[in-house]
């Protein structure tokens, strides 16, 4: 990977900001990132986490090249506080990556609470526009410009990918990946997305690890394990220079998981115990799972009236 | 090499994502196929060169050299299957081994309007713009398959994803290179092959040249400013950014990522 003797960097002096940077895609972009010479702000929901990235980083320049910040993506003064944060320390931001999500609501869709709906898309949907509107805000004041990239995912384009109302929120995102390449393109801001497919990390196998590498084999082409690197280097390409043509794009980093078309409808891990639950998962944030057993039967809606 | 080249080149960060690997390049006499050779070059691989121009071939095989890479030519008629043979053959005898694939050459043909366009002209198209991207990429199998893998980039446009006047012949091969990638990805994967293509908008090359004069013969400075205004960015491509993207789907960057069409459109493509 970024194994070259690279001495320049490819963000050299670039001021990066991450959501979701403490585990999974967000940590391995930050990474990343500092790899390439940036300085970078990072916020997540998980303060644990988070401080344990910062400890983590040895003393010296990497770790004054890093901020943390705990946040809630779904709130606009959080968001605004994370952006505040990196001109303070850094100066002008030049690359937002909108990374942070959740598994969110999970089970049948006709049991699909609406608190549970709404909460999947406050982080998923509504944290993205908030990361877009005030990392854009910045650009704009400063006027050099910038790349914004969001995580989508190809359960965003695809149907049957993922959970329902999960799915629905990174289709969101996706449209407004395109919308915001749109506006902002007169401010020279870019914005693309990743759909990352199956990558290892918490949030992706939720804890089916194995059953998870069972349906990658069969679903997923390329025989490659998906890994948080192999998405954080996708990002650091749509972050630097390189793709200064490249704007408004959904970038698949899915081991061709899309181009495969004849199989793409198959059981996900865990498909056969996910119709019996109902409830609300929050990935790595450290919320604990809100979830019930449903029984046939018990729910009101299943008896006519 | 020109100082804006050179500039372009050494200020892609030092990286050394191809080093010691062979990438064959067709159509790399000029354009885009120039630049992605150059830059593959400039990140540390050796290149094996194709196109029927012999004299910009020898003077790109001297610019490959100024960056430190070794550069094999291949001079010959890319619709003639024979070419393709040759040019992957050499990447084994000069070099030993075969990494990665630019397919990129290709004709814009005449540009005709939908119902004038001659069946000649047809068959032509399919025979510059889609089989030999067909034939190389079954040859590179055996070879790249020995080396536990490789990566094929191949140059489609955006052509390939939506219409436009005059380019339907152009379009066609196009949607059929992009096609072919997404099949060879499927069936590569297993031989660790990754096979992706590039879909560029308007980038300036001869082919722009073409294009602004079919818009408006008498005025292609405003033929330009009318192509620029279709794209949010505001302006064409420039070939780096093109061979940027090329360099950054054959390296290890893109690792995990198999059977995409990426546009490289400065947005054009936002709208479906």
């Amino acid at each position: 990977m970024n194994n070259n003797s690279n001495t320049e960097g490819r963000l050299k002096d670039k001021v990066a900001v991450i959501t979701g940077g403490a585990s999974g895609i967000g940590l391995a972009t930050l990474e990343h990132f500092l790899q390439e010479g940036a300085r970078v702000v990072f916020g997540d929901m998980n303060a644990e986490n988070g401080d344990k990235v910062m400890t983590s980083l040895s003393s010296g320049l990497r770790r004054e090249h890093v901020r943390f910040l705990q946040l809630d993506v779904s709130r606009e003064q959080d968001v605004i506080d994370l952006m505040t944060l990196a001109e303070s320390e850094f100066g002008p931001i030049d690359i937002v990556f909108n990374n942070a999500g959740i598994g969110g609501s999970i089970g049948p869709l006709v049991d699909t609470e609406v608190d549970h709906w709404d909460a999947t898309f406050e982080v998923n949907s509504r944290g993205v526009f908030l990361g877009i509107k005030h990392g854009a805000r910045a650009m704009i004041r400063h006027g050099g410009g910038g790349s914004i990239i969001n995580t989508a995912s190809t359960a965003g384009i695809s149907g049957g990918t993922g959970p329902f109302a999960y799915s629905a929120t990174k289709a969101a995102v996706l449209s407004m990946t395109k919308n915001a390449a749109l506006e902002l393109a007169e401010h020279h801001i870019r914005v693309n997305a990743v759909c990352p497919g199956i990558i290892f990390t918490p949030l992706g196998h939720g804890g089916l690890e194995e059953e998870t590498e069972a349906v990658a084999r069969i679903i997923q082409p390329l025989d490659v394990r998906g890994e948080p690197r192999h998405v954080a280097s996708a990002v650091l390409y749509l972050g630097s220079e390189e793709s200064a043509f490249i704007t408004g794009e959904a970038l698949a980093v899915d081991g061709g998981y899309l181009a495969n078309g004849l199989i793409a409808v198959h059981p996900l891990p865990g498909a056969e115990q996910k119709k019996r639950y109902s409830g609300m998962t929050y990935g790595t944030t450290g919320k604990a799972p809100t979830v019930r057993k449903l029984q046939s039967g018990q729910d009101k809606w299943r008896h006519h009236e | 090499m020109s100082s804006a080249d050179l500039d372009y080149l050494s200020g892609i960060g030092g990286i050394k994502r191809l080093a010691s690997r062979t990438v064959v390049v067709t159509g790399a006499a000029g354009g885009i196929g120039r630049a992605a050779a150059l830059r593959c070059a400039a990140e540390g691989a050796n290149i094996v060169a194709v196109d029927c121009d012999a004299h910009a071939l020898r003077s790109l095989v001297s610019e490959v050299n100024q960056l430190g890479s070794d550069c094999s030519m291949v001079e010959g008629d890319i619709s003639d299957l024979a070419t393709v043979e040759s040019m992957m053959s050499v990447a084994e005898t000069a070099f030993g081994r075969l990494d990665g694939l630019v397919n990129n050459a290709a004709t814009s043909g005449k540009l005709s309007p939908f119902e004038t366009a001659e069946p000649e002209e047809f068959a032509r198209m399919i025979a510059v713009n889609v089989q030999p991207v067909w034939r190389s990429m079954q040859l590179a199998r055996a070879p790249m398959a020995r080396r536990k893998g490789g990566a094929i980039v191949n140059i489609a446009s955006l052509a390939a994803l939506r219409a436009e006047r005059g380019v339907a012949l152009y379009g066609m091969t196009k949607g059929a290179v992009a096609n072919l990638t997404i099949n060879a990805a499927l069936d590569y994967a297993s031989a660790n092959i990754r096979v992706n293509a590039v879909c560029p908008g308007p980038v300036e090359t001869p082919m722009l040249g073409k294009m602004e004069k079919i818009i408006d013969a008498s005025n292609t400075e405003a033929a330009r400013k009318k192509i620029a205004s279709t794209i949010p960015l505001r302006r064409c491509a420039t070939v780096w950014e093109i061979a940027g993207a090329v360099a950054f789907l054959l390296s290890d960057d893109a690792s995990f990522i198999t059977g995409v069409l990426l546009p490289v459109d400065g947005g054009k493509s936002v709208k479906q």
